[in-house]
């Protein structure tokens, strides 16, 4: 990547171990830029299994001869309820679907789910701001009908479900705010080793007559141009396993719907912040060092 | 006018023993010195408290009127600008051109590049090195790296030019001519202190001599029979 021409008094470009840097701050914004991007993934599906458990209930009618008539009549006694939205019987088709599951493949060829005593569900949509006075009178609709019905409302079965979401949520931030931090003590472990390297230019420039915001600015210029190279090749790095991830696996459905733009500027974001961590962390750094020496 | 102002001073580094002890003396301003000793009499250790590079562990330096150890960081800054130091193994940054290493003085300041240009060809040129100004420091020789030392020295012009065995590391002709340069330079206003050992210079110039002896100054010689500018030795008691 070429810069504009800088002169450095101090030699900090003639050091072989400058691409390490570069190498060390790409891998951590490499991993950032991931674990960004798994958090916006963990937020959605919260969100998602949030709105629609929060949204959504389940009447069971057990199996019985008069079960499908019943659920009619569940169905009926609902939807004029101020709390429903929408009622509406699941076909038998589906619900065999949902038993295949657990019987897997063999025992789809070898069992008819007409066979089986399976219930009759009803999904239910729910108005916002469905409280629990309102799952009483449903209950008590319920009773009405026929006693053996059971309402079952998603949230209680979705909380271990968001509490993992939860769970991956905080640790892709945890992971970020770590990398965040590695990033920063990275730059103060570059700096301080830099400033005891160069301690004897320093000393020179220092009797010449330059003071420490002199001195400061070149490391800080050096700080800022490794973080920009090392950042833009974390964060193409991370583009381009995200787009191979996309490719075989699909992660469309993972991630919240974004615009090219949206996409470019949350890519961009990994830049900014590390240019603004290595900003502060060199002039903090360099404030407090330069001054001892 | 005194320039540099030294009462009761030492300095120890840490719990070793004094270094310098009880140096007083005031140099006046436009005044040319020797200051001269034994290995290890402390004349380099002088030097850094003359360049602001060490602070005294006692006593009060005033350097240009103002007490060393009352400067703010920012107040000494502006002092070192106005000290041109020349040191005996040049301490050029090797990685910069001739050019580069006499224009640091003028781009820590912040001058314009323009400015910088036209003064250091200048500088340059008076110092006879025009030609190599964009050679590396260690493609020439101790001579021509010496007067790129001085060259950095005196581009600010200093009002203090302070030169520590100068002519340790260049051959006799050379070093005459380096200290022809250094009287120059004084005609021209400028105080100059040069530490050496050489007792030829001193027997060559006829300067005044500070002479260090285990940290104390013993003595003080006006090889030109000229009052001397040290006006005490040894302390002012």
């Amino acid at each position: 990547m070429n810069f504009p021409e800088y002169k450095y008094d101090l030699s900090l470009e003639h050091d072989g171990s400058n691409r390490f840097i570069v190498w060390i701050i790409g891998c951590l914004v490499f991993i950032a830029t991931l674990s960004m991007f798994s958090a916006l993934a963990s937020q959605k599906m919260i969100s998602d299994w949030q709105s629609y458990a929060g949204n959504h209930a389940t009447i069971e009618i057990p199996f019985s001869v008069e079960a499908e008539d019943t659920a009619l009549k569940v169905t009926e006694a609902l939807i004029p309820m101020r709390a429903v939205e929408e009622a509406e019987i699941i076909p038998n088709e589906e619900i065999s679907e949902l038993v295949m599951t657990s019987l897997g493949d063999n025992g789809k060829d070898d069992l008819n789910t007409d066979s089986l005593p399976l219930p009759v569900l009803v999904d239910i949509t729910l108005i916002d701001g469905f409280d629990q006075n309102d799952q009483d009178l449903i209950r008590e609709k319920l009773q009405s009908i026929n006693a053996d019905a059971s309402l079952h409302m998603h949230d209680d079965w979705a909380g271990d479900v968001l509490s993992y979401g939860e769970m991956l949520y905080v640790g892709a931030l945890t992971l970020l705010i770590l990398m965040t931090a590695m990033t920063a003590l990275t730059l103060v472990w570059v700096l301080m080793s830099r400033v005891n390297i160069h301690r004897d230019e320093i000393e020179i420039l220092n009797i010449v007559g330059a003071d420490d915001g002199y001195i400061a600015r070149q490391f800080q210029h050096f700080a800022l141009r490794r973080t920009f190279v090392g950042t833009v090749a974390g964060v193409i790095s991370a583009g381009l396993v995200m787009a191979l991830i996309d490719w075989q696996l699909g992660l469309s459905d993972l991630l919240p719907d974004f615009s090219f733009g949206e996409i470019i500027g949350w890519l961009a974001m990994p830049v900014a912040l590390c240019i603004f961590i290595a900003y502060v962390t060199a002039r903090l750094t360099l404030r407090r060092t330069l001054a001892s020496l | 006018m005194s320039l540099i102002s030294f009462e009761n001073v030492g300095l120890r580094y840490s719990t070793g023993p004094e270094i310098l002890t009880d140096l007083s003396f005031d140099l006046q301003a436009g005044s040319f010195h020797f200051l001269t000793g034994p290995s290890g009499a402390g004349k380099t250790t002088l030097m850094r408290l003359l360049y602001l590079g060490q602070k005294p562990t006692r006593g009060q330096i005033k350097i240009m009127g103002r007490d060393v150890l009352a400067l703010s960081s920012r107040q000494m800054t502006q002092l070192r600008r106005q000290i041109g130091i020349v040191f005996q193994d040049f301490r050029l940054l090797n990685h910069l051109s001739a050019f580069d290493n006499v224009a640091l003085p003028l781009r820590a300041t912040g001058m314009n590049e323009a400015k910088i240009d036209k003064t250091v060809k200048e500088l340059l040129d008076w110092v006879g090195l025009g030609q190599s100004m964009h050679a590396l420091p260690k493609t020439l020789s101790g001579g021509e790296q010496q007067r790129i030392a001085i060259a950095r020295a005196i581009i600010n012009r200093p009002k203090l030019l302070l030169a520590d065995e100068p002519t340790g590391n260049v051959d006799k002709t050379i070093g005459i001519k380096l200290l022809r340069l250094f009287d120059e330079l004084n005609r021209l206003g400028t105080t100059v202190v040069i530490a050496t050992h050489d007792q030829s210079i001193l027997e060559k110039f006829d300067r005044p001599v500070l002479r260090l002896e285990n940290g104390h100054v013993r003595q003080s010689v006006d090889l030109s029979g000229l009052k001397s500018s040290i006006s005490s030795v040894g302390g002012k008691s």
